[in-house]
This record gives C-alpha cells, structure tokens and sequence, in this order.
C-alpha cells in the first residue's frame, strides 16, 4: 500500500498525504477500495468490484460526435483522451498516430473508436466505464465547477489568460478536429492548412475551423468550453496555473492527473515544407539543356555521324572496304614526293642553282634534264645521283653519252641519302624543270603510290 | 467486437510474417544462384588467363560457361533478389500483405527452373545463338511467365495504395510491368536476317532498364526507411526522375548497334536518348539528395547508407558508361571490347547487387556481425571489376584502332597477339575482382544469422496518407503509372524495333549471302553452323565488319544483307578472339591449319586464349571448317 502510494505520489508530482485523502474520497465516493482507486491511478489493470451507480452514463459515447459538440458528456465515464493515452502507452506511439490509426480501424471494421482504443490498450473497456461515475481527472470538472474552484480553464475566472489560453487552444484542438475529420495526422494538417491559407489569404485557425466543419465564428467560444474536456494533450499549456486541484461539487479536492507528457511536441517540419519549393536552379536548368543537346543531335547527324566525325569512314563502292573519306586507301600514309625532293633539292642549288639553270653544274631546265636522261630512264638519272663522277663506270652517261668529269665533278651521294630519297630529288628535278608528268615521273622513278605497304 | 479486432491483429502479424517469408526465400534462392554464377563466371575468366586449365574438358570450355554464368546471375541473383525484396518494400510502404501470395511462390519457382535450366541447357550445347539471350526459348518462356506472375502479384499489392505510393513504389511497380512486355517481345520468332539481332539488342536492353529501375526503387525505399523521410511529400523532381527514366531508357534500343548493319537512323535515335539519359541520373541522384537533406548524419542504419549509396554510384557511373557506348566517336574505340562486360557489371554486380545488400539489410534489420566484411569485400571486388573491364576495354580499343593507322598489324592472325597482351594484364584484374567478390558473397551467407529485430512495424496499416489534400499535387497516380508505362513501352517497340525491322525488310539479300551465306538443311555447313552455336563460338568471335579504323583490313564492310539469309544471326557482341566475317578469304587461309587451330589453339599461337576443341569428333570439326569455309 505505501509502496503504491509513493508510485502514484511520484507519479503524479504530489505529496503522498494528498494522494491518499484523493483516493480515499474517491473511494468512497464511487464504493471502491482505497486499493483499487491507487491502482488505478498507479496505471494497472484494475479489477474493481465496481457496483458503483455511474452517472447515467451513453455507453458507448461516439467520441467524433462528443468532441464536436464541443461537450464532454457527464455521463461519458471513461474519456477517448484516456484511452488514447493507455492505448499509445502500451503500443509505444503517439496518441497522434494512434488515434487516427484507430479511427481508420474503427472505420474499416465498424467498430467504435473507443472499443479498439481499449482493444489495443488492453483494458477492458466495459470495467473502466464501470468505476466511471467519478469525475476523470482530465474530463468533468471545470465545466460544472463554474463558481466554485479556480480551474483556470473556466473562462471567467482568468480572462486574459483564459484569453490566451483559448486562443492556443483552439489552433490546437482544431488541428486535432481536422485531424480527426479528414483522418490525416495534425502536422499534415497544419501545413496544408498554413499553404490554404497563404493562397486565400484567409487566417490559418479560419482554414482549419472550416475543414472541421466548425463555424469559425463560434468556434472560439464553442472551443473555450470544451478546450479541457477534449485536450489533455494541450491542457498542461492552458490549465497550467491551476492543474494541480480542482474542488469538484461535493467539495472534495480532486487532484488533476498531472498530465502525462505524451504532448505532441512533433512539430511538422517547417523546414521540409520550405525546402519543398527550393530546387537549385543551375541544377534545373540541366533538365533543359541536356534534351536540347539531345535534339540538337538528332539535327545535326540524323543518318548517323558523316564521314570523318566520329570515327566514320567511308566505304569503297567497288571492293566495300572501309576507305578513307576521299577515297584513298585507309593507313596508307600520302608521301608528298614532289615536296620531298624539293626540299632535298636545295643541297643540289650551289652547282645547279635553284632555279635549275645550272652553273657549275649542267643546267637542268627548259627540258635539258628529260634530254640527258629521258623519261623512261630516271633510273639512270638515279644511279648518277647515285655514284657520282668518282663511281660511274664508264666515261660517259646520259642519252646524249656526255662526257663524266667534265667541268667539275658530279658528287655521290648514295652515303649521305637513301634511295628513296635520290629518288624523290630525281623526281623533283624532272617535274619541275624538266616538265615531266607528276605521275609517270613517279611511276618511271619507282614512287608508284599504289603500293600495297600493308603486309604484316 | 473484441475478437474482430483482436483477429486483426492476428491477421496483421501473419500479413507481416508471410510478406517477410516470400521475400526470405526469394533472397535465399537467390543468393544460391549468386554463389553459382560467380563460380561459373571465375571459371570462365580464369581460362582467359591460363588456357590451358581447362584444355580440351568438353563442358568447362569458356563459350559454354561464360553464357551460363550470365544467364545465373542476371536471371537467378539479380531478377529473383529484386523480385523478393520487391515483395518486401511493396508490403512494407502499402502496409497490405501480399496479394495473391500463391502467384508470387509460383513465380519463384517458373523463374529458378526457367534459369537453372536454361543454364544447363547451354553447357549441354543448347544455345540459342542470340547475344545475352542464350538460353534456349523454352528456358526464357518459363522465365517470362514467372515474372509475368510476379508481375501481377506485385501490382495487385502496391494497388492498395494506388495514388499514394510514393517514388520508390513507382519504380518497383514500373520495372516488373516493362521486364514482362519485353521479355514477351524476346519470344516471338525474329525474322530471318539482321532483324534478329535488333529484337535481341531490345531484350537486352530492356533487361538492363528492369535491373537498372527496379534497382533505383529499391534505393529509394532503403533512403526513404532509414532517414525517416516523408514518402509522400511530392517533390516535382522525383516525378521528373521518374518519368525521365522511363522515357528514354525505353528508347535505348540501338545503343550496342552503334556502326552495325543497322539502319542508321536507329543508332541516332539511340545516340540521342543516351545524351538524354543523364537527365534521370541527375534527377534521381538530386531527388535523394534533396530527401536526405541535412538528415544523414542521424541516420542509425549506416550499413543500409553505404550500401544504397554504392548502389546508387554505381548507376549514376553506368548511365556514363551508357553514354560512351553510344557515342559514336568513342564506341568505335569500345565497342565489341570488354567495355560491354563492365556495363553488365556495373549495373548487375554494382546497382542490382548492392540495392538487394541494401534492402536486405533493412529486411533483416538489427545488427549483424560480418557486415563489414561483406561491404568491404564487395565494393573492393566491385572495383576491381570495373576497372579491369572499363580500364581494359579503352586499352584493347586503341591498340585495334592503332594496328590498321600505323600498319604496323592488322587485327586478325597474328597480329592479334598485340591485342592479347594488352588485355591480358585487366583480365586478371577482373578475375581478382571477381574472386574476392565471390569471396564476400560466401563469407556472409556463412556468417550471417537471421537475427536481429526487425525494425518494420508492417501491422501500422497508416491510411491517413491516403487522403488528398492542399498543397499535395499528385504527379503519379496509379492510372498514369501502369498505362503510362505500358504506353512508353509500346512506343519503344513500335519505334525501336517494328520500324527498323521493316525497314531492314526492304533490303535484298547480297550476291554474299545467296553465295555462300545460305545454310540449306543437310549440308555440312548447317551442322557446322550448328555446332558454331552449340559451342558458344559467338562468344569470343563477332560476325561484322564496321566502317572504322579498327576494322580496317578485315574485309568489306558488313552490308544488311549479308545477313538476310541467316537465322539466328551471329553478329556476337564481344571480340576477345578476331572478327571472322570475311576469314576464309583472308591470306593464308587454310582448311588444314585452321583444324589444327581448332584442335591446339597455343601450338601456332602460343599466346592465344582460345579454348581447345580437341573434344570435338573428326566428323564435327570438319563440319566446322565447312561452314567456316563459307565466311567469305
């Protein structure tokens, strides 16, 4: 027994002594055991041999009904609120959470809230309705205690606070209307009710008292009276100054549950909702230009990339190879032996000048050079390049049979150039001054382009 | 009224329960085919790196196990694994149990027999010849008709939320709806000629886009659990993400026909919807990154964030990958290199792997000892894969494009030993990368326990989400999820696949094809054919000439209608071995040498990988010389 009262003293925050003359009062008053009242206070199951003569009592109070009147029915012994709290004790959720799932269940199955409330709390409901006549701590006493004690729910006993305290109330508790109503939990609620709200320019409470199908107008008022009945979750911010007692008509002091903390303390997420709208715009702006880059594409290369982007070769009509864009064969490299054999020409201008017109050496242009070595014989033009005066064997070369070792001396230069190279001089020599054809010159001197260099 | 409710709640807990035993099985058979396929596949990358380990043993050789082991991990582990934990997040977000239970554990089984069997069938020589369709059509029916199964059950479950799924709901109910369709589009029969490999390309294709969605969803359940996010705040983003999604992957058909005897307006189109794949992946990488905002580091289940997170890096580097492959310009270095394995890495082993690491980590919940062995070993061995096969791929790419440009070789013959010896160093690379993943995989399934609390309370059947109200837009209602989609899909297939087919249709066999390429029942050539398909030649060798430099010296580019006459077609999809389009006309083609070629590759070439057909009767290699007379 002491053990139980220290549990429900601690409890509740009030000495030991208080709590026994609460519970003996009580228990006179409804018939029950000091026992079975401390018991019930310290949150067990009860069992009371409960004979007690509720006040006549709904049985089966429809709790949308009782909120929305804005009444607690007297005769409502056992409150939704109380068996919200229980049953969100003993599934270890919200009372948020738990009433609107057992409003959805209640829905489904068709049965009444509070039946699966005290289904899932575990408490057999019809018991608790039994030792109900007294006043639940949470429910009765402030509306019917009008003159006697200060509940400070009572709206003229602390206007201004009342004032304030209504007004909280009632944004609260209309959130729990509409969440009740639209089967929603009150953060969704709220934030929907605040976009509403921005959108029409109407105030938040206006939204909601609509959407709970209460008229604004009255809905302060209507609120301020029921507020405490309806809020246990809120009555700890409205009731504070005077939750500790209340004196009920018999003028029994009847200690108030202090309100379990089970408040929804939950705010909706201010900050998700902003974020909601907050999309980096560089970021957007890539769902734009990407598709475009897209598009573009299509544009550009619609049979797929040309020749020479992309990797794409060409493909030869004849064989079907894949063939460089201009036709040429793939991999073989174009030498330039005309270039080539300018450029190594410039070691040949001191005796020949550059202009081919000659000096020391023979002179090479106007055809003269085609004249010694005529087309058809560039490989003699190429052995002469070759070996020079000091290597020719005989005493004289060309078509013409001039003399070697005439003015001066023809240089070798088979050491100091490849063959291809001579070649390529050779060549040069006889386009550019002599006049010969690009192509048979380069043919007659062994540069044919057409050459299958692909062998591995 | 009191045992109503408390019969409920009895129901509850067995909707809970059975919910979680479906997904439990589905996980452990899956699981099963994972360790199978991850030993086939070693097996058949070990033979690219020491040949002669499995020299001459008929059913080890790589064109029979390498297909096998796809069709076990793609089939078994990816599809089943994403299937189960399917079941599990549907359950779990709808708060429903599941519905028509019996079809989901009949699925279950059509789709393991389909993939055991379809496995096996490859090994004994059944192949089907269609690049990443190898299992014989018998084998793919069943597998369709389990995920047709599948299909309906899950609808039917996340039906009960209808307009209130939330983003990851969307895309485990999209994925199932477009794997069925096209997996139902893999069976009808391909017209002889080059249509056969655009309606294979699109199987695969859609494959992937199933891995690639289902994946991405349940990513977004791990995200959306862990974090506690609101599943029903309505970004626009997540919308766009996944319609995006949806859209474009759909119309990827054409991206591995890049520079084929395709039309080429396919491969635009192809080009184009790759360029366009970037938007979802940005999409979705945001999206969740917007729903975790400033909340990550609260999250308690840290295994199921780093899981999901590689998941998610491993998409977000695929669609990448995707891109390159398309792209022309790169694809003619990519293409037909192990750059086509290290997509099917990326997305198997790195999105689908890791989503069901993920989502089994949430499934299981608690603590399990071992995790991070596991989440080591797998990233590690998920790394080492990529690497190898992405890294190897660009390497083996330019060495064939520089062969022809420098002439230095060309890229058949001999000249195929550069090519060898590039690859050869990433190859082993991805077989140590594949080893250790295997390594965790068998580590965990030792180790693991099913313990741990579960941290789902599947019994809160929430219904308050269901309600519309202000400020809520619906971008996804159910109406629009599953005929939209289906919609998207028969776009795709008209567009993708009819169009091309008809157009090829108008092509003329070539003198080619009515030359040589006609395979007439009964010839030595048709059972040489045969035999080609049987042993996974297809595998190793492709069939196509392209217009590129690296396909410079190999022939006469490949016409449409070289291939008018030929069912299936062997276009291939991987060159680890030399194109053989025109082989027997190159120079120094002969029958004698190629038979024994065939009989001991490493005896000419000793640096070659090709398996040795020494099993092969007299009979049946010359069969195979025959036909392979006939690639002129």
């Amino acid at each position: 027994m002491d053990e139980l009262l220290q549990q429900v003293a601690e409890q509740r925050g009030m000495p030991a002594s208080l709590v026994k003359r609460s519970a003996q009062a009580k228990a006179d008053k409804t018939g029950t055991t000091l026992e079975a009242v401390l018991h019930e206070w310290a949150g067990e199951d009860s069992t009371p041999a409960s004979d007690a003569d509720s006040p006549s009592a709904d049985p089966t109070p429809d709790s949308d009904e009782a909120k929305s009147e804005g009444h607690t029915d007297d005769s409502v012994a056992v409150s939704t609120d109380h068996l919200v709290q229980l049953a969100a004790e003993a599934k270890a959720i919200s009372p948020r959470l738990i009433l609107t799932s057992a409003q959805a269940r209640s829905d489904h199955s068709d049965t009444p809230l509070d039946d699966v409330l005290a289904q899932w709390a575990g408490v057999d409901l019809d018991e608790l309705r039994s030792q109900a006549s007294e006043p639940a701590p949470v429910d009765v006493a402030p509306k019917e205690k009008a003159p006697a004690a200060a509940p400070a729910a009572e709206p003229p006993a602390a206007a201004p606070v009342v004032a304030t305290a209504a007004a909280a109330l009632t944004m609260d508790q209309l959130l729990e209307k509409v969440a009740e109503v639209k089967g929603m939990p009150a953060s969704l609620a709220k934030r929907s009710a605040q976009a509403r709200s921005k959108k029409t320019g109407e105030p938040v409470e206006a939204v909601l008292a609509e959407w709970a199908g209460i008229d604004p107008a009255t809905a302060p008022t209507a609120a301020a009276a029921a507020a405490p009945a309806t809020e246990p979750a809120t009555a700890p911010t409205a009731a504070a100054p005077a939750a500790e007692s209340k004196i009920d008509g018999d003028g029994i002091e009847i200690i108030e549950a202090k309100p379990r903390d089970t408040a929804d303390t939950s705010e909706p997420d201010e900050d998700l909702a902003q974020t909601r709208g907050k999309y980096p715009i560089w970021l957007a702006a890539a769902f734009v230009l990407i598709p475009l880059l897209a598009v573009a594409y299509i544009l550009i290369s619609p049979n797929g990339p040309d020749c020479g982007s992309g990797g794409q070769l060409g493909i030869d009509a004849v064989t079907g190879e894949a063939v460089n864009c201009d036709g040429s064969e793939y991999g073989v490299v174009a030498v330039d032996n005309l270039a080539a054999g300018g450029a190594l020409y410039q070691q040949c201008v001191a005796c020949h000048s550059d202009n081919g017109s000659g000096g020391v050496g023979p002179a090479f242009t106007a055809g003269a050079i085609l004249v010694t070595f005529p087309a058809g014989s560039c490989s003699d033009h190429i052995a002469w390049v070759s070996v020079g005066t000091g290597g020719w064997p005989e005493s004289t070369y060309g078509a013409t049979n001039k003399p070697v070792g005439g003015v001066g001396l023809m240089p070798a230069f088979d050491t100091s150039l490849t063959e291809e190279q001579i070649a390529q001089v050779a060549l040069y020599e006889r386009v550019a001054f002599g006049g010969q054809d690009l192509v048979d010159a380069e043919a007659d001197c062994g540069l044919a382009t057409d050459e299958d260099t692909t062998e591995s | 009224m009191t045992a109503e409710t408390s019969s409920q709640e009895h129901q509850d807990t067995d909707t809970a329960d059975s919910a979680m035993a479906t997904a439990r099985i589905h996980v452990i058979v899956a699981a099963i085919f994972l360790v199978v396929g991850l030993i086939a596949a070693i097996a058949s990358a070990a033979q690219l790196l020491v040949p002669d380990i499995t020299s001459g043993i008929e059913y080890l050789s790589y064109g029979l196990i390498a297909p096998a082991s796809r069709v076990l991990l793609v089939e078994g582990w990816a599809l089943l694994g994403l299937l189960g934990l399917s079941y599990f997040a549907l359950t779990t977000i709808t708060g429903w149990p599941i519905k028509w239970k019996i079809l989901a554990t009949l699925s279950l089984l059509l789709v393991s027999i389909g993939t055991a069997s379809g496995s096996i069938a490859i090994i004994l020589g059944l192949s089907s010849g269609i690049s990443g369709q190898e299992s014989p059509l018998w084998a793919r029916a069943i597998v369709a008709l389990g995920v047709l199964l599948a299909t309906l059950s899950i609808t039917a479950t996340a039906k009960k939320k209808r307009d209130a799924l939330g983003a990851s709901g969307w895309y485990l109910v999209a994925a199932p709806i477009l794997l069925t369709l096209t997996l139902a589009v893999g069976l009808i029969p391909a017209p002889t000629g080059f249509g056969g490999v655009i309606i294979g390309s699109f199987v695969n294709t859609g494959m992937t886009l199933f891995m690639v969605t289902a994946s991405v969803g349940l990513i977004y359940f791990v995200f959306e659990h862990i974090s506690g996010a609101d599943r029903t705040q309505a970004r626009p983003v997540s919308a766009l993400g996944f319609w995006s999604l949806i859209l474009i992957g759909a119309f990827l058909n054409g991206a591995s026909l890049i520079y084929s005897a395709a039309p080429n307006w396919l491969e635009t189109i192809a080009v184009a919807f790759s360029i366009a794949a970037f938007v979802p992946a940005i999409a979705i990488a945001s999206d969740i990154g917007l729903m975790l905002k400033g909340s990550i580091a609260q999250i308690g289940d840290r295994w199921s964030l780093r899981y999901a997170t590689i998941a998610g890096s491993a998409l977000a580097v695929a669609s990448v990958v995707m891109f390159l492959r398309a792209f022309p310009a790169a694809s003619s270095i990519a293409q037909f290199t192990s750059w086509v394995s290290g997509l099917d890495v990326l997305v198997v082993a790195g999105g689908a792997s890791f989503a069901i690491f993920a989502a089994h980590k949430v499934f299981v919940g608690g603590n399990r000892s071992g995790a991070s062995f596991h989440f080591a070993a797998s990233t590690l061995g998920l790394v080492l894969m990529v690497t190898g096969t992405l890294a190897g791929g660009v390497a083996t790419g330019f060495s064939w494009a520089a062969g022809p440009t420098s002439l230095k070789f060309p890229n058949w013959g001999p000249g195929w030993e550069v090519t060898a010896n590039t690859v050869l160093p990433f190859a082993w690379i991805t077989a140590s990368g594949l080893a250790v993943f295997l390594i965790a995989q068998i580590a965990f399934l030792f180790t693991s326990a099913a313990s741990g609390k579960r941290d789902i309370d599947a019994t809160a059947h929430d219904e308050s989400y269901d309600l519309e109200f202000e400020g809520q837009p619906k971008y996804v209602t159910w109406k629009r999820l599953v005929w939209g989609v289906t919609g998207v899909w028969i776009a795709a297939v008209a567009f993708t696949v009819v169009l091309p087919l008809v157009d090829g249709m108008a092509d003329e066999p070539t003198i080619l094809a009515d030359t040589y390429r006609t395979y007439d029942t009964g010839t030595a050539a048709l059972a040489g054919r045969d035999l080609y398909i049987a042993q996974g030649c297809g595998q190793c060798h492709t069939q196509e000439v392209r217009p590129v430099a690296a396909d410079v010296g190999l022939g006469p580019v490949s016409d449409i209608g070289d291939y008018a006459n030929e069912d299936p077609v062997l276009v291939g999809s991987e060159r680890i071995g030399p194109d053989l389009f025109h082989v027997a006309t190159r120079e120094g083609f002969d029958a004698d040498a190629l038979k024994a070629h065939l009989k001991n590759p490493q005896a000419a070439r000793p640096w070659s990988v090709m398996p040795s057909y020494s099993y092969l009767s007299d009979a049946q290699i010359n069969a195979l010389i025959s036909y392979i007379e006939t690639l002129r």
